[in-house]
């Protein structure tokens, strides 16, 4: 995201929580330093699940495996990037970032696949910059986390490293 | 782990004088003759030549020291360690990922070891637009060969691998000439996996070449270590502030204060021009951390009925400059075609879509094939790059707006591009383009590619070729440092790397940087009073 943007964004959705009442104080971080708070974890998750429909494995055991394998990408960015993250993560985990950006009144990991991939597209062919980088970013950083691992070259046809 | 022999590990074991990270503490201040900032094309050559030509050096790196028993062939591993912002690394709208190294050896130790001489035309512009007398072909010549003799840049006359083939095999139907991509090499495995750090040390970078000689004649190198700033009175520079950082770049507590007779600044196109800024060195032609360039480079992908296996084999061996050369150099922007090596990650961030469509292209991998484009930026009046810009903590970011102009290329360069593939016996070709389909024949993928509404975001543009911010010039107010690489307004402040150049290059720039470093490397030297020394030869 662009940071200023994101900034922005995110300053308009705790003014809406003031607006309802002063219930900032209720605003979870989806994300703290690099770990996914469990928020954070549901949200992500159920994006992942969107992102890597028909790719990723059914069940916690793998979607827990990857989620910890973002834990891992997340860690290796800069600082800055990793506050542009936290406003991201923010803003999936938390009612008003969901219904501004993707639509979606519930929770993400209350909703189908299919509504998070609708959610998804139209983020997708925005016309504001704003709401494609938001896609991009979930949808790279599920891509880079899930298909660096060994466990998703066989669904390729990467045979992996050739041996010294 | 690899088994061969590791020849950084057997160096620490000789006693290099590393600091910093695993190596221990930076101690709180250091006198040298000269402070190399950055380890990368530019760093480690002028570490050589200066500290063989007598000179006390020291390197100092913001990542880490890896080598051969550390690489691992696989990106997980290799994109945190050795790269900028984990190969991430965004433009400020996010809209061109820039692939950058950020380890001992810099982008050095992670490219695909393409190796080409500045173009004579790029040479021209700069002898014309920039008051670069002294730069034509005959007179780069002698460091260009050094540059290659050191670093073993010959012919590669292995059988190029298939995912270059087609680009041999369709532009030949077309009648375009395809030349193969000199390398430098030494002993190569022809594995493939040069963008993850080369396992067996066949890849001539600086990694196991300049540093190491300069570690052996005495330099010292600081690891994981950040210049801060520069601190400078407006005609010299005084000291570096320098600190810790870990392997995310975040700033660990402790720090390091470097005096030098010369500072050396080789940290690259993006984090070169950002010191400078942060230090708020003299710029009064403002013209500093302007003029970035990427060479935005676009790409399709085709599938073939028979496997390409882009992962393996040399990168890089074929190349086409037929759409450089057939047009006016600022003209439309033309471009330069190659193929990329495909590594899982990398391709699965790249390619358009998600869910069901993203794994049914994904598991056509084996059969995937990709070109791409890298348009020669800051030639046109509206194709004038970037500019680098600092962001609230200090840490540099590149403002790189895509203009009309480069969108054009952008169009222009997929269809050469798909034609190609199309030629070579592609089944299908999609452009990097979200809303590309998969077009079965090239009068559908011409007619699809003509109706594609080309904006930022929507097409993949990445970059792995940062140049230009502290360009050169032969008169003060054309640009930020003089012919010799001296900053003009700081007089013990020299750039090394590719942010001096005027303009993208218009190829894989490393033996740009190479030569030209050499060439003011030997330069420094007479002027600091050593004795003169060549890289080879």
């Amino acid at each position: 995201m662009q940071r200023r943007t994101l900034l922005k964004l995110g300053g308009a959705t705790a003014l809406l929580f003031g607006a309802a009442g002063g219930l900032a104080l209720l605003w979870s971080p989806g994300l703290k330093g690099s770990q996914l708070t469990p928020a954070g974890r549901l949200a992500l998750g159920a994006i992942a699940r969107a992102v890597l429909d028909g790719a990723l494995p059914a069940g916690d055991a793998a979607l827990n495996r990857h989620l910890n394998h973002l834990e891992g990408v997340f860690a290796a960015m800069p600082p800055a990037v990793q506050a542009e993250l936290q406003q991201l993560m923010g803003l999936i985990a938390n009612a008003p970032g969901r219904l501004g950006l993707l639509g979606l009144a519930g929770p993400l990991h209350e909703q189908s696949v299919a509504d998070l991939q609708s959610a998804l597209e139209s983020l997708r062919h925005s016309r504001l910059g704003l709401r494609q980088q938001v896609y991009f970013a979930l949808r790279d950083l599920n891509a880079a986390a899930f298909y660096s691992q060994p466990e998703a070259w066989q669904l390729i046809g990467y045979p992996g490293p050739r041996e010294i | 782990m690899s088994s061969l022999p590791d020849p950084i590990q057997e160096g620490l074991k000789r006693g290099w004088k590393v600091r910093g990270a695993e190596f221990g503490a930076l101690p709180p201040e250091i006198t040298v003759d000269v402070a190399i900032i950055g380890s990368g094309a530019g760093g480690g050559i002028t570490a050589e030549m200066l500290s063989r030509a007598g000179l006390s050096v020291l390197i100092i790196e913001e990542g880490p020291l890896r080598s051969s028993s550390h690489f691992k062939q696989r990106e997980s591993e290799a994109y945190p360690q050795l790269y900028q912002e984990s190969a991430g690394r965004k433009t400020a709208d996010k809209a061109i990922t820039i692939l950058q190294g950020r380890c001992v050896g810099g982008s050095t130790t992670v490219n695909w070891t393409s190796s080409f001489r500045t173009p004579p035309s790029t040479l021209a512009f700069w002898q014309q637009h920039f008051e670069l007398k002294d730069f034509g072909v005959e007179q780069m010549a002698p460091w260009f060969a050094q540059a290659e003799a050191r670093l073993n840049v010959s012919d590669w006359l292995t059988e190029p691998n298939a995912n270059n083939s087609v680009l041999e095999r369709g532009a030949a139907k077309l009648g375009i000439k395809t030349p193969h991509i000199r390398r430098n090499v030494k002993g190569c495995w022809n594995l493939g996996s040069c963008g993850m750090g080369c396992p067996t040390n066949a890849k001539q970078s600086m990694l196991v070449t300049t540093v190491p000689a300069a570690l052996d004649a005495g330099a010292q190198l600081f690891v994981q270590t950040r210049v801060q700033r520069l601190q400078h009175d407006g005609k010299t520079v005084q000291a570096l502030h320098c600190v810790p950082v870990d392997l995310s770049s975040a700033a660990q507590s402790g720090g390091c204060v470097v005096k030098a007779r010369h500072v050396v600044l080789a940290g690259g196109a993006i984090n070169s021009p950002a010191l400078l800024l942060r230090s708020q060195v003299p710029d009064p032609h403002s013209l500093l951390g302007r003029r970035t360039f990427l060479h935005p480079t676009v790409a399709t992908s085709a599938l073939f009925a028979e496997r390409i296996e882009g992962w393996a084999g040399a990168p890089q061996s074929i190349y086409t400059d037929h759409y450089l050369e057939t047009q006016a150099i600022d003209g439309p922007v033309g471009f330069k075609l190659e193929a990329p090596p495909l590594y899982p990650t990398i391709l699965a961030t790249t390619m358009a879509g998600y869910g069901r469509p993203m794994l049914e292209q994904l598991s056509q991998y084996p059969h995937t094939q990709v070109l791409l484009a890298l348009l020669r930026d800051g030639f046109h009046p509206e194709a004038p790059g970037g500019r680098v810009q600092l962001r609230g903590d200090g840490s540099p970011v590149l403002d790189y707006p895509l203009t009309a102009t480069v969108m054009d290329g952008v169009r222009r360069a997929h269809l050469a591009m798909a034609e190609i593939q199309f030629a070579a016996g592609a089944r299908s070709v999609q452009a990097l383009h979200e809303d590309s389909g998969q077009y079965k024949s090239w009068a559908e993928a011409k007619a699809g590619i003509a109706a594609l509404d080309y904006r930022p975001l929507s097409t993949r543009v990445v970059s792995a070729h940062v140049m230009g911010g502290c360009n050169l010039a032969g008169r003060e107010g054309l640009g930020v440092c003089r012919p010799d690489g001296q900053h003009w307004q700081l007089s013990n402040l020299s750039v090394h790397d590719g942010s001096l150049f005027p303009t993208s290059i218009g190829a894989n720039p490393q033996l740009s940087i190479y030569g030209l470093v050499t060439r003011l490397s030997h330069g420094l030297a007479n002027r600091l009073g050593a004795k003169a020394v060549n890289l080879a030869g």
